[in-house]
């Protein structure tokens, strides 16, 4: 997950209505529709999908923080809730990190391959429902 | 024999080359480096003797090259400056000219190498490096020249499409190159010359001639534009931008329909893959090969072969795979296809159903997945409905 070690998460995130933010990578986006993928751990990410939290930093301040990563294009970022985490049992949890006391995950540990990408997909689409809460100027 | 002077053994790069030959369309490429050796030669003599205004007569008798055999390797063209028949002093005094203007025309292309520094040698005149548009014209994705090339230790002075694109841009606001669009044709134009304009996707209008050849597939994407669009494959001018300004020759053209149309979008999506920066996600993830790119694209096609079936979203996966993903509302499916395993997994979602399905590609099951796809998409759109 990301470029830093990663730190074991900690408590679950309780406001049900707070915002997490995912940057959507440029490769995940196809004639502006976006890929499940981009809202699925990725094979590094150890079942962690990293997201930040509207809570304590700006959609647009997650962007460009993105983009300061090594190949990190950004097509801009996405939100899901905390609740629709709960309820698709992709519980969110805190996880802050040296450079981003924001950063937080969404827990995919306790499903499988193909239980992870259709959990994955449903978050896309309630994210692709609310918009793009950073696009790519 | 023994006039022959030093060899230059181009070595050409690539698939197409593989079988030790160097397709006659490239020939000319040869020339066009041979030519911009002699200019850039004249120059620098008379840069020696800043007095005279043209070289001697003879000059150009001392670089005088020809292909004697193609080797190994991919293909190699071994080449001599084959200065048997009149070999004399002048030659002598003037070779050293063309030996150091070979040198700055390598230096030159080394320097627009993603190695390079940028920085145009001396020796080399920067109002010849237009004279570069001419060389690699024809070179294709994945193809190079490598000018440097006197066996496996040599030096390399690789160049692509990319570096001949850099040099004639460093001179230029155009440069000519290949050309694969797709448009709306939108006009005929018959006086003097026969043209047409085409609306290609996403960018303004050009024209171009054709040839009365093609008159009639013309006229056909001319009345059926409003359903069908034309591919146009021949060569073209493109600015800096690598938009294409206009079209310089028509030489394959291909009448599309909409379903068409997006299936060469998908397939070029999957080509792009293979222009992925390595661990491009998060660390993980590798730009596909050729191969693996042909594969998927030819899995593709084979779904898209049921004309039930509309075209997929397609994205690159950091495992390698190729994600092929129809969408409805609250509904999706997803073919995950690895080029590697030969095998592709398939899952599905609506609001109170799910499936899943894994295909043995390599054993012949595409059959399998075709038909499941082809389900699935009706159960999504039945979901949307």
């Amino acid at each position: 997950m990301d470029l830093q070690e990663p730190l074991p998460p900690g408590e679950k995130l309780t406001d049900l209505l707070e915002q997490l933010f995912r940057n959507v990578r440029e490769e995940f986006v196809h004639e502006g529709r976006v890929s499940s993928q981009a809202f699925e751990p990725a094979p590094d990410d150890e079942g962690l999908l990293s997201v930040d939290r509207s809570s304590l930093t700006l959609a647009k301040a997650s962007f460009e923080l993105f983009l300061k990563r090594p190949n990190c294009l950004s097509a801009g970022v996405m939100s899901v809730t905390v609740q629709e985490c709960e309820q698709l049992e992709t519980p969110a949890l805190e996880n802050p990190l040296q450079d981003n006391a924001a950063h937080a995950v969404a827990d995919f540990r306790d499903h499988n391959r193909s239980q992870r990408k259709k959990r994955a997909g449903k978050l896309r689409d309630l994210a692709e429902l609310r918009g793009w809460s950073h696009e790519k100027p | 024999m023994a006039n022959e002077r030093p060899h230059l053994s181009p070595r050409f790069i690539g698939p197409r080359f593989e079988k030790h030959s160097i397709p006659v369309e490239l020939l000319p490429d040869l020339l066009a480096y041979r030519d911009l050796i002699r200019e850039v030669a004249k120059e620098l003599f008379k840069r020696a003797d800043p007095t005279r205004k043209r070289v001697p007569r003879g000059f150009e008798a001392a670089f005088r090259l020809s292909l004697k055999d193609v080797g190994e390797g991919s293909a190699v063209a071994q080449m001599v400056n084959d200065v048997s028949e009149d070999y004399n002093a002048e030659i002598i005094e003037f070779a050293p000219y063309f030996e150091r203007a070979k040198a700055a025309v390598d230096e030159t292309i080394k320097s627009a190498t993603v190695a390079g520094d940028g920085k145009i040698p001396a020796d080399f005149p920067v109002r010849l490096l237009t004279n570069f548009g001419k060389i690699g014209k024809n070179l294709k994705e994945g193809e190079s020249i490598d000018f440097g090339y006197a066996g496996e230790q040599s030096e390399k002075v690789r160049y692509t499409d990319a570096v001949r694109r850099a040099l004639v841009l460093f001179g230029s606001d155009e440069i000519e190159g290949l050309i694969d669009i797709v448009g709306r044709v939108t006009g005929i134009i018959n006086d003097p010359e026969p043209r047409f304009t085409i609306k290609v996707d996403g960018a303004s209008v050009v024209s171009g001639p054709y040839e009365s050849g093609s008159q009639d597939d013309i006229i056909k994407a001319f009345r059926q534009k409003a359903t069908h669009s034309l591919r146009v494959r021949g060569s073209g001018v493109y600015d800096r931008q690598n938009i294409v300004l206009r079209i310089l020759e028509a030489k394959d053209l291909e009448l599309l329909d909409e379903r068409e149309v997006q299936t060469l979008k998908a397939s070029k999506r999957i080509d792009e893959m293979t222009k992925l920066p390595s661990r491009w996600c998060n660390g993980a993830g590798e730009p596909l090969s050729k191969e693996a790119a042909d594969w998927a694209v030819g899995i593709l096609r084979e779904v898209l072969a049921e004309s039930s079936v509309p075209v997929p979203y397609v994205y690159p996966s950091p495992s390698g795979e190729v994600q092929f993903e129809w969408r409805a509302e609250g509904a999706a499916l997803d073919v995950r296809a690895n080029p590697t395993t030969k095998r592709a997994e398939l899952s599905a979602y609506g609001q109170d159903w799910d499936e899943d399905k894994d295909f043995d590609l390599g054993a012949d099951q595409i059959n399998a997945l075709r038909e499941a796809v082809a389900n699935l998409v009706l159960r999504l759109n039945s979901h949307s409905n």
